[in-house]
């Protein structure tokens, strides 16, 4: 984009066949369907906007207390709250038109045939540049996480998805596996464009005056600081034996943190929980990254790809 | 307008050994801000705790400074009550719906503990033309009803009620409260306070007053964003979830489900 410059770094990326004109993007569930963020600032600055999680109906989400702050953490249950394929489809989807950024959608079935039924309707939609199969929410009882640790069951929805779909599509897994590798493989056999690593930690606190679980949902999933140092390790272990395209996020709250990644080998990277603290984070991290670029000779975000593996 | 800010901390008033008043320069904060709404507060650069702590406003002076009341609880806001004067403080406000005012009707402003902020920001807000302001004030004991020197300048009435008897009437604010609604009517109730207060407040409301009466709450809810994009902080209402934080903090008590 901006190769005509030589003083200033290219942060163009591809995730598979998706091209992003830099590298920040914002995970699903943290950013809404864009809105609340723009009274902070214009989304178009960022490479892309993974939606709010659509599902076949409306859901009304998990009981509260919904949410509980560990240590450099956040445990969530929220239960995908959303307003369901149909009204994204027929009417909410023009408030983002106006958005310049590559928008995706994430879609959570409970069956294969509810991801293929979300992924067609999806792709009525013109601005859908991607899609994002989430095989791995922790707050949804039936299916969902199941998917996401069967190699099998996640390489089956990924070719059915794929079969049907007008653009890229991602899958986003679920750290809570004991072999990322092993189910990365699979859905990237299947014809997935790259895999989103990493999903939130299933978690939960205990509240010692009441003597109960303190989310309603028992448990949910963990994200922000406290677990970056093991998505760092899951897209270093998925880039080094299978190269494939990865969109990295875990605990991102830096232009560091997201350095980390990208030398691991994501070749983006998504901000989630720290939209909530920050909720200028995107601008902010993609400063920071273009900030670290000069004085590093860095003159094109590919050449950090993966580049803390070399000899 | 919502605006992240670095406000200069440029006052700090204990109010006691727990309870402090802050005052920030936050002009674009201040120039906005409306009774009922609230500053969401990072207490820290360091990740832990992680989330922002939501406080509500105090007093603007609609120019260059916002003020919020805080009561220390636990460790965000025991880390807030460490800053001081000069300290730059990371501030996203003003956020959430404020109260609606009805000038037209006499205010029964209905407060418990620090619930106190918005209620005390809306009536010195809106002096008396016409109507009558009256606070309700209520809490466990004197220790707890905050800022008693500010209160009779800014309602035109004050009434407390404390649990052990200490202060105003013994009892809970739902007793003075059930004798203005039978003896008064055109009135207009706001309150805010712990949620058990507030579903009394709403059923006494719905059981005494004037059919038609206006009453509005301000909830109080741990809310991870602040904005509206985490949905954490639902409450239930007959719509079905809402945010605190957007769609809230204020809710019309007819619209709010109490379990």
């Amino acid at each position: 984009m901006t190769g005509d410059n030589p003083d200033v770094p290219d942060l163009s990326t591809t995730v598979g066949s998706l091209k992003l004109k830099n590298p920040v993007t914002v995970a699903s569930g943290t950013f809404g369907y864009g809105q609340e963020f723009q009274e902070f600032y214009d989304p178009s600055i960022l490479g892309a906007v993974f939606l709010k999680g659509l599902t076949t109906r409306p859901r009304t989400g998990n009981e509260t207390p919904r949410l509980v702050e560990t240590p450099s953490g956040l445990i969530n249950s929220i239960g995908l709250q959303n307003i369901g394929i149909d009204e994204f489809v027929q009417s909410k989807w023009r408030e983002l038109e106006k958005i310049d950024s590559a928008i995706c959608a994430n879609l959570s079935g409970d069956t294969i045939d509810e991801f293929v039924e979300l992924a067609s309707k999806a792709c009525t939609v013109p601005i859908i540049r991607a899609l994002e199969v989430n095989i791995s929410c922790p707050n949804i009882k039936a299916g969902g996480v199941e998917f996401g640790r069967s190699p099998a069951a996640a390489r089956e929805i990924t070719r059915r998805v794929v079969e049907i779909s007008k653009v890229p599509v991602l899958v986003k897994l679920t750290p809570n596996v004991t072999d990322v590798v092993e189910i990365a493989a699979a859905v990237m056999e299947a014809g997935a464009a790259g895999v989103t690593l990493v999903n939130t930690f299933l978690a939960m606190a205990i509240d010692i005056e009441r003597r109960k679980p303190v989310l309603t949902n028992i448990m949910g999933g963990l994200s922000g600081p406290c677990i970056k140092p093991i998505a760092v390790r899951m897209v270093w272990q998925v880039y080094k034996a299978l190269k494939c395209p990865i969109l990295g996020m875990g605990g991102i709250m830096t232009g560091a943190d997201a350095l980390e990644f990208i030398l691991a080998g994501a070749s983006a990277i998504s901000i989630g929980t720290a939209n909530f603290v920050n909720p200028t984070a995107g601008p902010d991290i993609l400063a920071e990254i273009s900030e670290y670029c000069e004085p590093h000779g860095v003159k094109s975000i590919a050449e950090l790809v993966g580049a803390a593996h070399a000899a | 307008m919502k605006y992240r800010v670095f406000a200069k901390l440029v006052k700090v008033e204990p109010v006691d050994h727990e309870t402090y008043v802050h005052t920030y320069e936050a002009p674009q904060i201040a120039q906005d801000a409306l009774p009922g709404q609230f500053l969401h507060i990072r207490v820290t650069h360091l990740s832990t705790p992680l989330l922002r702590r939501p406080i509500s406003i105090l007093w603007s002076d609609s120019h260059s400074l916002v003020k919020v009341l805080f009561k220390v609880v636990r460790t965000g806001t025991a880390l807030l009550a460490e800053k001081r004067e000069g300290e730059l403080v990371d501030l996203l406000g003003p956020l959430g719906t404020p109260f609606p005012y009805d000038f037209n009707r006499d205010s029964i402003m209905v407060a418990g503990g620090y619930g106190i902020a918005p209620v005390y920001y809306l009536s010195r807000l809106n002096p008396s033309n016409n109507n009558k302001r009256v606070l309700i004030y209520g809490a466990r004991d004197a220790s707890q009803l905050y800022l008693r020197n500010d209160l009779k300048a800014a309602f035109d009435e004050v009434n407390y009620a404390t649990q052990d008897g200490s202060v105003g009437r013994r009892g809970l604010v739902t007793d003075p409260l059930r004798d203005l609604l039978m003896s008064r009517g055109n009135l207009a109730i706001y309150a805010c306070g712990p949620t058990p207060m507030l579903a009394a407040v709403k059923q006494l409301v719905a059981e005494v007053a004037e059919p038609g009466t206006p009453c509005w709450l301000s909830m109080e809810n741990q809310m991870g964003c602040g904005f509206g994009a985490c949905q954490g902080c639902v409450v239930k209402t007959v719509d079905g979830y809402a945010t605190t934080c957007k769609q809230g903090p204020v809710f019309d008590a007819r619209t709010v489900v109490f379990s």
